[in-house]
């Protein structure tokens, strides 16, 4: 039942905030909704001390119970959802300040955490999914919040026809294993797969279809379009839903199904090359983006790719470490952003920023914080958890040198675009007209708890023979997979070599985001990138504009049917006309008609 | 009890057209006796308490009044008077007459649910469309007459023709009576079983409806009361899968197996082809009409898929969406009377000064999505599991409705309640806040809770799967 | 035999009471005499009673025959009011001729011997020669005329089958088995001049016409009672010489060709009595189907009671509105306006007919069809039914005509004397027979077995 409080705490403050919320002062709702997340994050954390729970409606569906289990992954996942949101609640509570929706935002919000936790805790599929399309409901809501301005309501529907397609994926997915099994339960799955000889091919398919489903809602490679537009909504919205928790779903799927990949090498190899692919084109996309949202956005793309990449190798333990670090520092990177913009009056462009440093400390620090872990600065989160994911890929079952090359190389990409969106925003000379004033507590002290995150959260989990919490912690939730365990010597050689090549990029992005002109190429380069390599254009052209062309034609299609029919039935009155016609009126016709029938029957009946 | 909720509406129908003053009130209190005696007929039924009851009607030729409730009919006429009392709270500026002929259709389509006899079936079948034929031709827009006889010859072909087969049925599988337990006995195989089961597939095909079938559907709606009300209750009269779940699978076995390929074929084509005609709709009551269409294709995929999981959420998706779609109908309604037309973008930025109404709106678009938690959930997934034991292929595209489903109704929903504001309206009003919230209220805990209605269904499921050879 | 008597003695004392008493007189005394012979019928039901040699066998088939046959009398006698009434019409003698068609019927049911089919056949043909006209202008004058003309061809079609009945069996009793090239051609020409009467595709070429060319309860009247009595002595001949061969296909192709001819000449029409009288032709193939059955009587009894209480309620309400020049389409428009009870009227009468249940009409399709079921007859059940699809969308056409055509000019229309209460009586019992089919269909179940 405590396991239900948790989810029920959150979705209350969205009925009573929803129906009643108009009515309340202003900071009061703000208050309430995160009061409510803080009680299920504590709920979270007593679950946890108490070893675990599990709760369940036997036969919700036929054969299909509904039933939350709190184990060691999801209390993880749980603490990192509803800790970050209660974070991010509080700063809403001076974002929000003095918006006429404010009341509405934070019965929103709450949903989201409600839905985002049934989402952690489920203990089967089915359960999942209504937290998986929960979730993309509170994304559709919140990213359309402002619905007024037209942008914004088309890229909260984008956001959600574009993981509706993943959410087919996972759908597929399902209804492919309760074919396979009978149940969707994920413990049983578990039992059942570990032991069962099924053709891997098929389980290999409901791999691969689950694996959609987390391509859509996490934002990989070729379904990563919503993404950048989702940062129409309010900030703590982007660092909420669009960065720390729900884009993490789709890791948090994999891991959970891990005792379902750990067996699939071709689909791991698959999905690593997918969060590969991802991580790349996130890095290269995010470097030339002039908005200051869109580069940590396209960063978030990026840094998806990595945990998919760990995952992928079988790393699972790893990508999760990965969520929670990247949580710490891109939900700090966002409400510095946040907190840019509101000090700006609104305003995103990083071309009129820069020199923000000495008018907002407080918020550089975070900043600077925030892009460092992200670069992997040594020493900060993300220095750690990106290594280990690196790293990883020489150590995993399903790595590879490759792999290893290529993670390298977009770790360099990100020291410099994390650079470039520190030094456009706080270095240099202030270029917009706006008079910048620094955040109020209520939105810089929640910062300062991620930024504290976002330094010592990698802490944590250190490479051997350092102290691994994370690792034996998560070891019960997750398949076992045979780690090749590097040398000592090897292994630290490596971290070494990531750690000159995060600060060779940040070195790199400083020179030249700083210093004079750019070579033309780079910014030839720049017009692709800012553009996000057009894949938006190609996708209108090729996918969604002839899709409603064919809406029309097979509306005309409707209506050619329609004719058919009346044809077919106007026949008949036609014929009618012609019988008719027979009745001309004469008795001396109607005479010999008679007498012709007369004989008809006769010579039919009588001389056949 | 049975009886009484069956032909009450009847009654109070007669007495609200002949006191065309009162209608309204007559209709919601006979509206809601039904509701209460429905909720507790359920009630009764879950504790095993409700008994059949069997009288001859015209004992010479085999037919019976026998009427009872199993797990099939006791959910879909709980679906029945919610959504008819729903429809006659919100539809408060209709013509009298309406209302009687409203309350006319409930009794119609309780009836069919409750019969266990098959004539009896056809009969209630058949005088459901009189009311129906009624309240289109008597009330409906400047192309009613078009539509009423599309309509009209649609479901009397498919009828008339499984009229044929209802003969053919009985004498050559050679059951003693039209009763259910009778005929189930004596299933219909070969060329015969075949021919009839076609009769039967024809009729049920137009009220499901699948495509090509379907073309009177989107008339229908477009040319009824603007009100919704006899939308309402139109979909309600869709009973297609109903009658294909309990008087045609369980009859013709053999004839089942060999068609089902294509109508597999014809189930997803329905689903997917109808969400994505929806697209291209400018008008609410057609986009509604295509988007249960598109529904109606995934419950027929789960039905024909031959399994119980299929079969249990067919029933319980046309249950759901006869809510749902229902009420969508009804709140079309509520903006036609706000802006006096149907068109799908009277104003824009509606949520603005209509804060209630959008969200009224957006629960039971989200409910017509197939969004878990609301009520098209449930019936969709089951749909699912069971369709995919059946055909992988034809469940992928079936299911890509899922997606066009996202497209067009939020699409829709967007036009009006999101973008800058234009036109202002009022709020919901008291009557549209005590219909939207009940609405609400079913859509939410038929999402939440399925396993009230589930259970029966399944029971219900079985005993066709297993009467269809299959099962396990 | 009571019936007999009462029905004779009406006749004759509705024949001289016109001279020295009132039309309404007259029209009191039909009606008491039809109800009358009802009640005797009733007081027999069920029983067989033979008489004049077994000339006059009222069995319970007859009975049940001779029931429709009264219900339509009693229909077309209610509602020949208003409009005319104050031309003159209809005259005393209308009354006197529908008693003595109505005797006629009877005794065309109620006999095995075919020289008394034949006495009957004339008894119920010449009134209505004398009905058709019996309005006293053009379109009555051509109406009877070319009733009479191909009525007579007719009844030389059926005396020479008659004659040649003779020859091959050596009677005129019904029910002894022959063979034979002349046995064959008898019974085809038999039926053939039935047909007519039935009118049944091809011999129905009068009907449109004539039923279109009469005053409108006169065509009530043709299109009910007539058709019983024509049909008892059909099935009658078909009972005793089985449906085996030809006959069995020659029947085939007429009732099919019935169905479809008939609805589908229907369906393109624009007055209400014409379309109303190629319906009639159509109901004729259905009652027909019936015959493929091993037992048709009984649904046979049904369907027609069924039928003539429908066709007589929607040819009564077109009575209200005919000021002889038939009923367009147009005219109809505003029905319920200008009179609820006709609107009622009309709108359960075309359900009924169209056969949607709960309607009387539902179960005599219904039972119909069971019995040609019943025979093995599916394909031309199925047929007959796809013919019925047509059917509902003229009578669609017709209620919407009168229901949903949103009216121009909308005068009150006031129904006077028996008028609303035959209505009103007709609706009742539609509806109710529908609702408890067994209460009807318990009438004729008594004539189970038709007598070979």
């Amino acid at each position: 039942m405590l396991l239900l409080l948790i989810v029920l705490l959150p979705l209350l403050g969205f009925v009573f905030l929803g129906l009643f919320g108009k009515r309340l002062r202003e900071p009061v709702p703000g208050v309430l909704a995160s009061v409510l997340v803080g009680l299920s994050f504590l709920l979270v954390v007593t679950s946890l001390l108490g070893g675990g729970a599990s709760w369940e409606i036997a036969d919700w569906l036929p054969g299909i119970p509904f039933s939350f289990v709190l184990d060691p992954l999801s209390g993880y996942m749980g603490l990192v959802v509803t800790g970050i949101g209660f974070l991010i609640h509080v700063y809403a509570i001076g974002y929000m300040h003095g918006d006429a929706g404010f009341s509405r935002f934070f019965a929103y919000l709450n949903f989201f955490i409600a839905m985002m936790m049934t989402l952690v805790l489920a203990g089967s599929y089915p359960v999942m999914f209504i937290g998986w399309e929960g979730v993309g409901l509170a994304s559709f809501l919140l990213i359309g919040f402002w619905y007024t301005e037209r942008k914004n309501a088309d890229s909260a529907r984008k956001a959600f026809i574009t993981n509706r397609i993943g959410d087919l994926g996972f759908l597929l997915g399902m209804a492919l294993l309760y074919s396979l099994f009978g149940t969707l339960s994920i413990g049983e799955l578990r039992e059942a797969i570990e032991t069962s000889a099924v053709l891997p091919l098929a389980l290999g398919t409901a791999g691969l279809l689950l694996f959609v489903g987390a391509v859509g809602k996490s934002a990989q490679v070729p379904l990563m379009v919503w993404l950048p537009d989702a940062m129409a909504g309010p900030t703590p919205v982007s660092a909420l839903i669009h960065a720390a928790t729900m884009v993490t779903a789709g890791v948090y799927l994999i891991a959970r199904s891990s005792f379902l990949y750990a067996n699939l090498q071709d689909v791991s190899y698959a999905i690593a090359v997918i969060g590969l692919v991802t991580a790349a084109y996130g890095a290269l996309s995010a470097l030339g983006q002039w908005d200051i949202k869109k580069i940590v956005a396209y960063s978030t793309i990026s840094q998806l790719g990595y945990m998919f990449l760990a995952v992928g190798v079988g790393a699972y333990w790893i990508a999760m470490f990965h969520v929670m670090t990247h949580a710490f520092y891109k939900a700090l990177l966002f409400m510095a952003s946040g907190s840019v913009i509101h000090a700006l009056g609104g305003e995103q462009d990083v071309r009129k920023m820069g020199g923000l440093k000495k008018h907002l400390p407080r918020t550089h620090l975070h900043g600077l914080l925030g892009a460092l872990s992200l670069a992997g600065f040594p020493l900060l989160a993300g220095f750690w958890s990106k290594d280990a994911i690196i790293t990883a890929t020489l150590s995993y079952p399903f790595g590879g040198t490759g792999f290893y090359v290529a993670g390298l190389a977009v770790a360099f990409l990100t020291a410099v675009y994390a650079m470039r969106w520190y030094a456009l925003v706080f270095l240099g000379e202030y270029k917009g007209d706006a008079h910048p004033h620094e955040a109020p507590p209520v939105m810089t002290l929640p910062n300062d708890v991620l930024a504290v995150g976002a330094v010592l959260a990698g802490f944590l989990a250190l490479p051997e023979p350092l102290w691994n919490l994370i690792e034996p912690f998560l070891a019960p939730a997750l398949a076992h997979v045979e780690v090749h365990h590097l040398a000592l010597a090897l292994e630290w050689g490596l971290i070494a070599l990531s750690a000159l090549v995060a600060l060779a990029g940040l070195y790199l992005g400083y020179l030249a985001f700083t210093r004079g002109p750019l070579p033309a190429w780079y910014r030839a380069f720049q017009t692709w990138s800012s553009e996000a390599f057009y894949v938006d254009r190609v996708y209108n052209v090729l996918i969604v504009g002839p899709l409603k062309e064919l809406a029309l034609v097979l509306a005309l299609f409707d209506g050619f049917l329609d004719t058919l029919f009346t044809a077919a039935a106007g026949s008949s009155a036609w014929l009618g006309e012609r019988l008719v016609r027979l009745q001309s009126g004469y008795v001396r016709a109607y005479g010999a008609l008679m007498v012709l029938g007369l004989v008809a029957v006769l010579v039919w009946g009588v001389l056949r | 009890m049975i009886h009484v909720t069956i032909f009450l509406p009847l009654v109070f129908g007669v007495l609200a057209l002949l006191r065309p003053t009162g209608a309204r009130a007559l209709g919601l209190l006979g509206a809601a006796v039904t509701l209460v005696l429905g909720l507790f007929g359920y009630a009764a039924f879950l504790d095993g308490a409700s008994a059949a009851y069997s009288a001859p009607l015209l004992a010479e030729a085999g037919v019976y009044y026998a009427v009872a409730w199993d797990g099939v009919g006791a959910v879909l006429m709980l679906a029945v008077v919610i959504t008819t009392f729903l429809a006659l709270l919100a539809a408060r500026d209709v013509p009298p007459a309406m209302v009687g002929l409203t309350l006319m259709m409930e009794s119609g389509l309780i009836g069919l649910l409750a019969a266990q006899d098959l004539v009896l079936f056809y009969v209630f079948f058949e005088a459901t469309l009189i009311p129906s034929l009624l309240m289109l031709g008597l009330f409906g827009g400047a192309g009613r007459i078009r539509a009423l006889v599309k309509f009209a010859i649609f479901t009397l072909v498919g009828s008339l023709l499984m009229l044929a087969g209802i003969l053919a049925l009985r004498y050559l599988g050679g059951a003693p009576s039209f009763l259910l337990a009778d005929l189930a006995d004596h299933p219909l195989g070969g060329v015969a079983g075949r021919w009839a089961f076609a009769a039967f597939l024809l009729a049920f095909m137009v009220k499901t409806p699948l495509f090509p079938l379907h073309v009177w559907l989107p008339d229908f709606h477009a040319e009824n009361h603007p009100s919704g009300l006899a939308d309402a209750m139109g979909t309600l009269y869709k009973v297609g899968l109903f009658g294909l779940f309990r008087w045609t699978l369980p009859l013709f076995p053999e004839a089942f197996a060999l068609f089902q390929p294509w109508l597999l074929a014809l189930a997803a084509l329905t689903a997917l082809g109808a969400a994505w005609t929806a697209y291209a709709q400018t008008d609410w009551k057609r986009l509604l009409a295509y988007g249960a269409l598109s529904h109606m294709g995934v419950g027929a995929l789960g039905l024909f898929s031959g399994t119980p999981e299929g079969a249990v959420g067919a029933i319980y998706l046309l249950a759901a969406s006869g809510v749902y779609t229902g009420g969508l109908f009804l709140f079309a309604g509520g903006l036609h009377r706000r802006f006096g037309t149907l068109d799908l973008r009277p104003t824009s930025g509606l949520a603005k000064s209509a804060p209630g109404l959008a969200a009224l709106g957006l629960i039971l678009v989200l409910a017509m999505v197939g969004l878990p938690g609301l009520s098209g959930f449930p019936g969709e997934f089951m749909n699912l599991l069971g369709v995919w034991q059946a055909s992988p292929v034809w469940t992928f595209v079936g299911f890509l409705a899922v997606i066009a489903a996202a497209a067009y109704a939020l699409g829709a929903y967007q036009q009006i309640f999101h973008n800058a504001p234009d036109k202002p309206a009022p709020d919901l009003d008291a009557v549209e806040w005590q219909w939207g919230a009940l609405a609400v209220l079913t859509v939410v805990f038929m999402g939440v809770y399925p396993k009230l209605f589930t259970g029966p269904l399944l029971t219900a499921a079985e005993t066709l799967v297993a009467a269809m050879g299959g099962g396990r | 035999m009571t019936a007999l008597l009462i029905l004779f003695m009406t006749v004759l004392a509705t024949t001289f009471a016109g001279f020295f008493a009132p039309a309404r007189t007259t029209k009191a005394l039909t009606l008491l005499g039809l109800v009358a012979a009802g009640v005797g019928l009733a007081l027999d039901w069920g029983t067989t009673f033979q008489a004049f040699e077994g000339l006059y066998l009222l069995d319970p088939f007859a009975q049940g025959f001779t029931l429709v046959m009264i219900v339509g009398g009693v229909l077309a006698l209610l509602a020949d009011c208003d409009v005319h009434e104050r031309r003159g019409w209809p005259p005393f003698e209308y009354y006197a001729l529908v008693a003595f068609a109505v005797l006629g019927g009877h005794v065309m049911a109620a006999t095995l011997h075919l020289g008394v089919v034949i006495v009957g056949l004339e008894v119920l043909s010449i009134p209505l020669y004398a009905l058709a006209a019996s309005r006293r202008d053009e379109l009555g004058y051509e109406a009877s005329l070319k009733y009479f003309l191909l009525g007579a061809v007719a009844a030389a079609i059926f005396l020479y089958g008659l004659a040649l009945y003779f020859g091959a069996t050596g009677g005129f009793v019904l029910g002894v088995a022959g063979e034979g090239l002349i046995y064959s051609a008898a019974v085809m020409m038999l039926l053939a001049g039935l047909a007519f009467k039935t009118a049944l595709v091809p011999f129905h070429w009068w009907t449109p016409d004539v039923y279109q060319g009469s005053p409108t309860p006169v065509t009530l009247f043709m299109a009910t009672a007539v058709k019983a009595a024509a049909f008892a002595a059909f099935a009658r001949v078909l009972a005793s010489v089985g449906l085996g061969g030809p006959v069995f296909y020659a029947l085939a192709a007429l009732v099919l060709l019935t169905v479809f001819w008939g609805n589908l000449a229907a369906m393109v029409q624009g007055e209400a009595k014409r379309m109303l009288a190629y319906s009639s032709v159509a109901h004729a193939g259905y009652i027909a189907v019936a015959l493929f059955g091993p037992n048709p009587g009984p649904a046979m009894g049904y369907y027609l009671l069924a039928y003539a209480l429908s066709t007589g309620l929607a040819f009564a309400v077109l009575t209200q509105l005919d000021e002889g020049r038939g009923v367009r389409l147009g005219e109809l428009a505003g029905l319920w306006s200008r009179s609820p009870l006709l609107g009622l009227g009309w709108t359960v009468a075309l359900l009924s007919l169209a056969g949607l249940p709960p309607l009387v009409g539902f179960w005599g399709k219904y039972l119909v069809f069971l019995e040609a079921a019943r025979g093995g007859q599916y394909l031309l059940v199925a047929l007959a039914l796809f013919a019925a699809v047509i059917a509902a969308y003229y009578y669609l056409k017709l209620l919407a005509a009168a229901l949903f055509a949103r009216a121009e000019k909308a005068a009150k229309v006031t129904l006077s004397g028996s008028t609303p209460v035959g209505i009103a009586l007709a609706t009742l019992l539609v509806v109710l027979l529908g609702v408890l089919p067994g209460l009807g269909y318990g009438l004729f179940t008594a004539a189970a077995a038709l007598p070979k």
